[in-house]
């Protein structure tokens, strides 16, 4: 009897954790916008700091290892795990430096989280839209691409006022490594060179 | 000189129009259709390639940078510098107030009467309550501003957009979008003032306004300028296009 009494309190826990599993990330959408508020807000402080702490809240909230893999694009197909690191390092620097430009620009900015949406097809894949009003009275639509990973929801793309950072940085990527005539590691160095020296 | 180029990242909903085309622009009309016909040549023949004018598009590019680096930059550099913040405020006001006729008339075009109706309503109110414009009365009533032109209408209609061009002293465009320009720059109200100095005195400025909100704007390009902005028009367009709607693949492909 005890025994029959384990085993369905056993089966009713394992019921119980897959229905966990199942619902995964079906969060509740007003709590979604607020969680993507607070990631937003937590990326555009934590660019302006360098610390660790402000490095792990980057890491937190955005997925630099998938962005640069998107960004990598087909070069990533014949890439070396050396190559990947490296890119991956130059890459979150030119990301963070944008990062910064931006709340630069934007003063004592304001963000309003106006909708969240998961994908139909993937419940851990989704879409967050701002808008970012900057202190001279401008507004600005801030579209993330986020993704659970890790347990966690992530930034894996920025599309400010319609311009997909994501997909400019891989033709930048592209026309490097065709300018190279197909090397990536001279297309990565010079990558990091135009970190280094911005072109103005 | 005109500031095309600059206009993608233009967050304000003012200036992100391409109504005017400026008295310089006037005067090389028949350049630009016929460069816009070697666009639709470009595409006719360009496949899946956006840009298949590059080397062409690369120079004009590199000659509007350098042009706007010597003028145009440090004027807006300079009116940012010596206008009050409320004034500047208030010029971009005016702007984006005076380009309203043509969102309107593109709304009902792409038969969307509501928010003609409601775009008409802005231009009303701001060219009165809000004294010509200078205050956006309209947005505090809860009357957005939208952002449409005959390029979106004609895209909405089906027509391709043709290879991407580079226009000089005008910056990124395409067929489509330079057709819709000139038949835009019919909707610029100051276009029939009478007054020929006035009417160059606002071009001017208007031309200066749209180049000074994008002086922040500029902070973020990097890497290869001409890519980047040839990127940031395109999708920028697309964008306005799908009235905001994004559907982002960036990471859809399996690479």
């Amino acid at each position: 009897m005890k025994k029959t009494i384990t085993r369905i309190s056993n089966k009713c826990v394992v019921v119980v954790l897959v229905g966990f599993a199942m619902t995964g990330f079906a969060q509740d959408p007003l709590e979604l916008d607020q969680t993507m508020k607070t990631k937003l807000l937590d990326i555009l402080a934590a660019v302006n700091e360098s610390s660790a702490e402000s490095a792990a809240k980057l890491d937190a909230a955005i997925d630099f290892q998938a962005i640069t893999r998107g960004v990598m694009g087909k070069h990533a197909k014949g890439s070396t795990q050396a190559q990947n690191s490296r890119f991956q390092a130059e890459f979150q620097k030119s990301m963070i430096r944008l990062l910064q430009a931006a709340t630069e620009t934007a003063g004592d900015y304001t963000i309003e989280v106006s909708g969240t949406k998961i994908s139909p097809k993937n419940p851990e894949r989704g879409q967050a839209s701002a808008r970012v009003r900057t202190s001279d009275g401008q507004e600005i639509d801030l579209v993330s691409s986020i993704a659970v990973v890790d347990g966690e929801w992530k930034v894996r793309n920025l599309i400010f006022a319609g311009v997909n950072l994501g997909k400019t940085y891989r033709n930048q990527f592209d026309q490097l490594v065709q300018a190279n005539q197909g090397d990536l590691d001279q297309a990565i160095e010079a990558w990091a060179q135009q970190v280094k020296n911005p072109a103005e | 000189m005109i500031p095309r180029h600059r206009q993608f990242a233009d967050a304000d909903d003012t200036h992100m129009k391409h109504q005017n085309l400026y008295p310089v622009a006037n005067r090389c009309r028949l350049v630009v259709l016929l460069i816009m016909l070697a666009g639709l040549g470009g595409c006719v023949s360009a496949g899946s390639n956006p840009d298949p004018l590059e080397n062409f598009n690369r120079s004009i590019h590199n000659f509007n940078d350098s042009a706007d680096r010597r003028v145009l930059k440090p004027l807006a550099q300079g009116y940012r510098a010596l206008t009050p913040d409320p004034l500047e405020r208030g010029i971009r006001n005016v702007f984006s107030n005076l380009d309203d006729p043509q969102v309107f008339l593109n709304q009902l075009l792409q038969g969307k009467p509501g928010l003609a109706l409601s775009d008409l309503g802005r231009f009303l109110v701001n060219s009165t309550v809000g004294i010509g414009g200078l205050f956006d009365v309209a947005s505090t009533m809860g009357l957005e501003k939208h952002q449409e032109d005959f390029g979106q209408t004609f895209a909405r209609w089906g027509f391709g957009r043709g290879a991407y061009l580079v226009i000089p002293f005008w910056g990124p465009s395409n067929p489509r979008d330079g057709i819709g320009d000139i038949l835009g720059s019919y909707t610029f109200p100051p276009r029939y003032l009478d007054d020929v100095p006035t009417r160059n005195v606002i071009y001017g400025l208007s031309v200066i306004n749209r180049r000074a909100n994008l002086l922040d704007a500029e902070n973020i390009v990097s890497g290869d300028r001409y890519i980047f902005f040839r990127e940031a028009y395109l999708q920028r367009r697309e964008f306005l296009i799908n009235d905001g709607e994004v559907e982002d693949d960036f990471l859809d492909d399996d690479f």
